[in-house]
């Protein structure tokens, strides 16, 4: 499009480019002109008012907008690699020195496709992506459910077994689990609510303190909410402790 | 089926020429528009078929813009300037129906337009990038609002309005004084300049933005060769842009 012996035509084929007539213009190098010249940019920007104000659209003349914008673009890194949208560049291109020619009529199939883009995926491929994206996330939570379940509940179950014993190093389950010895510690009941000290009724206000003060806040901690359906598993749950008695 | 070329031009938006004379597009400027310089710009007849054959070598303005689109994910950031450039005026006054402020709803706009440059790399094209840059905008705005802990003004306006422009009376509703006298004398200039035009150049620039015909379906209309077309609306942009100009300068300095 840059043509420094005729600025009119450059002018002409701008006013050309923006009607969308592409008959005899290289879209993609016309578009590259426009963007190298300060000139071209500046009468872009008013045909474009021209046309607005004509169509009696609304209009919001700030000059230092635009610079403001664009300077701010400047900063922002520019994008490369990015899957084409459509392949301009398949447009029919006729040569500047070919005369223009009237299309024959065409069918209203053709209309719908000419001129559009190419599909970027066919049903299958979207349909198929998005049911696998949903099945594996399905299968990821249902396994991981189960897993954390297991894992939680078995460490009540051994704990509930060994009670009122100690738990020592020997251990299989400690070793299992927590990979490494627990160190020996005082086993208290398990009432119901809160664990109680069979020995030192000097310790149980502090531990029933402390306990109420954990509970509550596992209760309101925003941990809580990552187990997600887990907390109404367990009101449906049996009592495993009173089975295996 | 064949029609004149001034009553297919009517019919074909959908429009009764007996009921809507002189009134949608007579509205901007007045009695100087005349309904009879598209009718009588050529007694040719065309068929309803030349019309269906037009795209072949037109784009829309969707066209293009995703043209441009696709310029920007290539890295050319010139060519955002572009479509900054073009939707300045839309966004900044779709903005404004928001943030009432006149600085803060500079900044809004800024931001979106911003927003929507980073957001290029997922825009795939499956809407008209104005509806995608629109939801953008209003998201901004409201957003904005949210943070200032204002009141959104809900005015109702839908995405969809996006597509069609024309009809999005509800968007001009927010005009202070300042903005009253800047669009009206552009207008006025615009309005002068056309009426300054001669005919051939004046019948081919409505005909183009008032009806948005085709080249070819103007040369059919004018009875002119396509070139003759293009010069005509180029000479016709011109002289309109040559008052125009001095008018933005002014104002800018």
């Amino acid at each position: 499009m840059q043509d420094p012996n005729n600025p009119n035509m450059n002018k002409e084929k701008l006013s050309q480019l923006m009607d969308g007539e592409w008959h005899d213009l290289n879209p993609s190098e016309c578009i590259q002109g426009v963007c190298a010249d300060d000139e071209l940019r500046g009468k872009w920007a008013r045909y474009h008012l021209i046309r607005d104000v004509m169509k009696n659209e609304p209009i919001e003349t700030d000059n230092m907008l635009v610079s403001r914008i664009c300077d701010a673009i400047a900063d922002e890194p520019a994008y490369s690699n990015i899957t084409p949208l459509a392949n301009y560049s398949d447009l029919p291109e006729v040569e500047a020195s070919a005369p223009v020619e009237v299309q024959a009529p065409a069918t209203v199939a053709s209309i719908e496709t000419a001129g559009t883009r190419a599909p970027r995926s066919s049903w299958l491929g979207t349909g198929m992506t998005g049911f696998a994206l949903a099945a594996s996330v399905a299968a990821v939570t249902v396994v991981g459910m189960n897993v954390w379940q297991n894992q939680e509940a078995e460490p009540v179950r051994s704990l509930a077994a060994s009670a009122p014993s100690t738990i020592d190093g020997s251990n299989a389950f400690s070793q299992q689990v927590q990979g490494a010895p627990l160190p020996q510690v005082e086993l208290v009941a398990n009432t119901g609510s809160y664990w109680m000290s069979p020995k030192s009724s000097q310790r149980v206000g502090n531990e029933e303190r402390l306990n109420m003060f954990l509970s509550q806040h596992i209760e309101n901690s925003p941990t809580a909410d990552r187990e997600g359906l887990l907390p109404y598993s367990r009101l449906v749950g049996y009592d495993e402790r009173a089975q295996e008695r | 089926m064949k029609f004149s070329g001034g009553l297919c031009i009517l019919q074909r938006r959908g429009m009764n020429y007996t009921e809507n004379r002189g009134h949608s597009l007579g509205s901007l400027f007045g009695q100087s528009w005349k309904y009879t310089d598209m009718i009588l710009a050529s007694n040719k007849v065309f068929t309803s078929e030349t019309q269906i054959a037009r795209g072949a070598n037109t784009l829309s303005d969707k066209e293009i813009d995703l043209a441009l689109v696709e310029r920007v994910q290539r890295g050319d950031k010139s060519a955002y300037d572009l479509l900054v450039l073009k939707y300045q005026h839309k966004i900044g006054h779709l903005v404004s129906r928001y943030v009432h402020d006149a600085h803060e709803s500079q900044d809004v706009t800024q931001e979106a337009f911003i927003k929507a440059y980073r957001g290029l790399k997922n825009f795939r094209g499956d809407s008209a990038f104005y509806t995608w840059l629109y939801r953008i905008a209003i998201n901004t705005a409201k957003n904005h609002l949210v943070t200032m802990s204002r009141k959104i003004s809900d005015t109702g306006i839908d995405a969809a309005d996006a597509e069609q422009y024309d009809s999005g009376s509800a968007l001009r509703e927010n005009a202070t004084p300042d903005r009253v006298m800047v669009t009206d004398q552009i207008a006025r200039v615009i309005e002068e300049s056309i009426q300054a035009l001669p005919d051939d150049l004046r019948t081919a620039i409505r005909l183009r933005e008032f009806e948005g015909m085709s080249y070819e379906e103007i040369a059919q209309a004018m009875d002119c060769p396509i070139g003759t077309v293009r010069s005509r609306i180029f000479r016709a942009r011109e002289a309109i842009d040559n008052n125009l100009e001095p008018l933005l300068d002014d104002r800018r300095r």
